[in-house]
């Protein structure tokens, strides 16, 4: 069985704030080093999102029969793309499902993204250059507002949030080769893949394969 | 700590009494204690005096993690908890235990290598560790309730990414079997631990981390772990090539078809093609194993949740007896949930064979040691309350699990532990004519004699499992001489593929029978073996057993058998040999000596019962362990150790050979050098 997240009620908004107003407290507390939090955006007018957002051309799939919950995607993911372990940043998540039960939940490169859609400066943008589509976040340009955490449908946010440099970090899908598919013990993982685009993740109307 | 990778640097003191949190630095202890089991010792060495009862404010719950917790490789999830065991008996002693799942990764990114709690709550109280801040949250509402009721309120405040380890009932009510659960289907089991949290009015600790634990070589380590993943996640029956070896990894072909490769065609897979019963496979941190099943039962009559192989077994045999059919139904699904829902040690609640003590099976759990006194007419139902003619059922599970967990009837005296027990039913007369042998009963099942038993005999005898229970010299010199059982019971060396043990001990003396001094250096490198796992931390269950069962000494090249070194390197970023860290485990178990030591072992408390030696072996019709034979092998041990052959006690040269001379100050201070 194939399987794709559901996406969670909207009123979710209101936890995400929670969470990161929690992940900040973290910093200030010390538990990553105290780092001062960045100023709030600068006065630029923001940036006008681009009209139409072409369609990823792969997601990462799940088979939850199989996912037995290890966390090596997690932590993977932070080792290869951060350099250190953890899976507070991974930009896969595993997500609790039952009360005793958890399963692997990536980014899934939503049709419609809302987190490309909510960044006032346009550091969300399409990979095409890499010939996936995955919707990447350009660290330079990263204000570190929170605003596409927010955004997000899914809980928690599959865009992750570096204290530490105090930046947001997303699912680049590992430029066509992800190395969470690539290392997943249990093969409880899949990239699918169609060069005319995959449709997935939240979009307006509905939530689709 | 900047150059320490692996280490987070950081311990956490919380003391219950005054509400106050402080940490200090782990540098004071680590590398030189390495960690887990022993960061525990070393802390417990300093801080745990010898008159301290386990149950008195005075005792500490030290929860310690290894340099491996959270950097993701191999099995990364266990940690271990130390602190005065109420379960050893009849002096409580040290004691350390280990738990599966993911609350130590956890712990470490909150911030903490260690984690110590000490003193009294006046009032129930759970704890919240969120990234270095500590709350200390009211638990009277939670007092009373199961370990995953408890949890859900936790998770309802704290979100479910919170790991929580918990107590039950059973912990409240101070069995002094009573574990502390978890998540969900792990357990710091041996000890009664719970006990210990129950005294100290401690009713569950959430810790949520959202930090990171820095590695030397990250890309390396991706690599060796894959590696080694590859290796362990293959399943029973299953070929795997590994660079060019091919590796089959052996097993019934039934079992292969089976939802867990543990276990044989059972009921609850019935049930699941029917779709009664949703099943899966889970694992602890990092672990590619799988060696926990989940189990969702569709109509809600009997708990869901996840068990390990174990757990699940405890009242398999049982069931299987009394129902007929096939085994591992909703009864022993139910019955090792009733064991995590209470918060008991299901060692003391299980039977191998569900009818008491046989000839044929030496292997049994603590319902075994209950059937036995049932089966020599000690025990009825009118002087237990318990319906004997009914093992095997639920309703029998049921009375037994709650009798002990809230103490109530005969329950209050099981809850003593079974030598209490045992020495109690000797002493009153409505247990009837035979009742003095109930001593003779509880010795075999709980065979370490002197001061420091209490610990059921499971896996004193080693053999393929589901074994015949061969008599293993290796494993009864290091029952003989340990603080718990025979830990890690899956490190046998006297089942290892001969190239390993010629390659570590130089002869193949070990993988014989014999009652002979070969098995002195076989002993000291199980014990080193397994305080290296429980030190750095990974599971002895996958790394050294199933290496062996599935490998059969094809590993491929660079690949050590338990994987040690090669993490040790990319996590550390040191260059470390097999041998040296077996010389660092050396320092360890020394200090766990010293510590047994100063609470009062010696050489007289490191041997068995009468009528264990008085057992005969029915495979050869030899005694199982001849007195003398092995009194001459654990003489050759003493001196091999460098501890004094007659009193047990490590010298003062071997204590300060491994760079302990404040210990033997101490313990000379003490007059005990």
């Amino acid at each position: 069985m194939i399987k794709i997240s559901e996406n969670k009620s909207l009123t979710r908004r209101d936890f995400v704030k929670g969470l990161a107003l929690g992940a900040v407290a973290g910093v200030i507390g010390g538990a990553a080093g105290a780092v001062a939090l960045r100023p709030p955006p600068p006065e630029a007018p923001p940036v006008e999102p681009p009209v139409e957002v072409p369609l990823s051309k792969g997601v990462l799939v799940v088979d939850g029969n199989i996912c037995g919950q290890c966390g090596t995607c997690e932590t993977f993911c932070s080792i290869i793309n951060d350099g250190v372990s953890a899976p507070a940043l991974a930009r896969i998540q595993v997500v609790p499902t039952l009360d005793f039960d958890a399963e692997a939940d990536p980014c899934l490169q939503c049709v419609e993204p809302k987190c490309l859609r909510a960044c006032p400066v346009g550091a969300i943008s399409i990979d095409e250059a890499a010939g996936t589509n995955a919707r990447v976040v350009d660290e330079e340009i990263c204000i570190g507002c929170y605003r596409c955490l927010e955004a997000c449908p899914f809980d928690p946010a599959r865009v992750r949030f570096d204290t530490e440099k105090q930046v947001a970090v997303k699912c680049n899908l590992c430029g066509g080769d992800p190395q969470c598919v690539k290392f997943c013990p249990s093969g409880a993982l899949k990239y699918y893949t169609n060069p005319d685009g995959v449709l997935s993740g939240y979009t307006t109307r509905t939530l689709v394969v | 700590m900047s150059e320490l990778y692996g280490y987070v640097g950081k311990i956490l003191r919380v003391d219950l009494t005054t509400e106050k949190v402080t940490e200090t630095s782990s540098e004071e202890y680590v590398p030189k204690f390495l960690g887990g089991r022993g960061l525990g010792a070393k802390i417990y060495w300093d801080e745990i005096p010898s008159e301290v009862g386990a149950l008195d404010p005075e005792n500490k719950l030290i929860f310690t993690t290894g340099p491996m917790q959270g950097t993701g490789v191999t099995a990364h999830g266990r940690s271990i908890l130390t602190a005065k065991s109420p379960q050893v008996y009849p002096t409580n002693s040290y004691m350390k235990n280990c738990a599966g799942g993911d609350w130590g990764p956890e712990l470490k990114y909150a911030g903490y290598d260690a984690l110590i709690v000490e003193g009294k709550a006046s009032e129930p109280v759970y704890l919240s560790i969120q990234d270095g801040h500590v709350e200390f949250r009211d638990a009277k509402h939670l007092w009373g309730l199961d370990t995953f009721e408890t949890r859900n309120v936790i998770w309802s405040r704290h979100g479910k990414k919170a790991r929580i380890v918990v107590i039950g009932p059973a912990g409240e009510n101070l069995v002094v079997f009573a574990c502390v659960l978890a998540g969900s289907g792990n357990a710091f089991g041996q000890g009664g631990f719970g006990a210990v949290m129950g005294s100290k009015n401690l009713k569950a600790i959430a810790v949520r981390g959202t930090g990171r634990v820095e590695v030397a070589k990250p890309a390396e380590l991706v690599t060796v772990t894959h590696q080694r993943n590859r290796l362990i996640a293959i399943r029973v029956g299953e070929k795997l090539v590994v660079d060019g070896k091919t590796i089959v990894a052996p097993g019934r072909p039934e079992d292969r078809a089976s939802f867990l490769s543990f276990y044989p065609p059972s009921k609850l897979e019935d049930e699941m093609r029917e779709g009664k019963v949703r099943i899966g496979f889970s694992g602890c941190a990092g672990c590619p194993n799988m060696c926990y099943a989940k189990v969702e039962i569709v109509d809600g009559t009997v708990p869901s949740g996840a068990a390990h192989c174990c757990n699940f077994a405890e009242y398999n045999a049982a069931e299987q007896r009394y129902y007929g059919g096939k085994g591992y139904g909703r009864v022993a699904w139910e019955a090792a949930m009733l064991n995590n829902l209470l918060g008991i040690n299901g060692w003391f609640t299980m039977t191998e064979t569900g009818t008491g003590l046989t000839e044929s099976r030496p292997n049994y759990g603590g319902l075994d040691i209950l059937c036995a006194l049932y089966a020599a007419g000690i025990f009825t139902e009118e002087n237990t309350g318990l319906p004997w003619d009914k093992v095997g059922s639920a309703e029998f599970y049921r009375k037994l699990t709650r009798m002990i967990a809230y103490r109530e009837g005969f329950g209050d005296i099981l809850a003593q532990g079974y030598g209490a027990m045992a020495e109690y039913v000797a002493e009153h007369e409505e247990f009837g004519p035979n009742r003095a042998d109930a001593i003779r009963i509880y010795q075999i099942g709980y065979p370490r004699a002197g001061k420091y038993g209490g610990i059921a005999r499971h896996w004193l005898y080693a053999g393929p499992m589901p074994g015949p229970g061969i008599p293993s010299p290796v494993k009864a010199i290091v029952w003989a001489t340990s603080g718990r059982d025979g830990s890690n019971p899956h490190i046998r060396l006297d089942t290892a593929p001969k190239e390993w043990v010629m390659e570590w001990l130089g002869s193949d003396g070990v993988l014989n029978q014999e009652w002979d001094t070969s098995k002195v250096q076989g002993a000291i490198l199980h014990q080193h073996m397994a305080t290296e796992a429980d030190c750095l931390i990974y599971c002895d269950s996958i790394m050294l057993y199933k290496s062996s069962y599935t490998a059969d000494g094809l590993l491929p090249e660079g690949v050590t058998v338990n994987g040690g070194p090669e993490f040790w390197n990319v996590v550390m970023g040191t260059e470390v040999t097999q041998e040296d860290l077996w010389l660092k485990a050396e320092r360890i178990l020394n200090l766990e000596r010293a510590i047994m030591v100063r609470e009062g072992r010696t050489r007289s408390d490191d041997t068995f019962f009468d009528p264990v030696f008085e057992e005969i072996n029915p495979v050869t019709g030899n005694p199982m362990i001849p007195r003398d034979k092995f009194n001459a092998i654990m003489d050759e041990y003493y001196q091999t150790r460098g501890w004094d052959v007659a009193t047990g006690i490590p010298t003062r040269a071997k204590l300060e050979e491994l760079d302990l001379k404040e210990v033997a100050d101490e313990l000379q201070t003490l007059r005990k050098l």
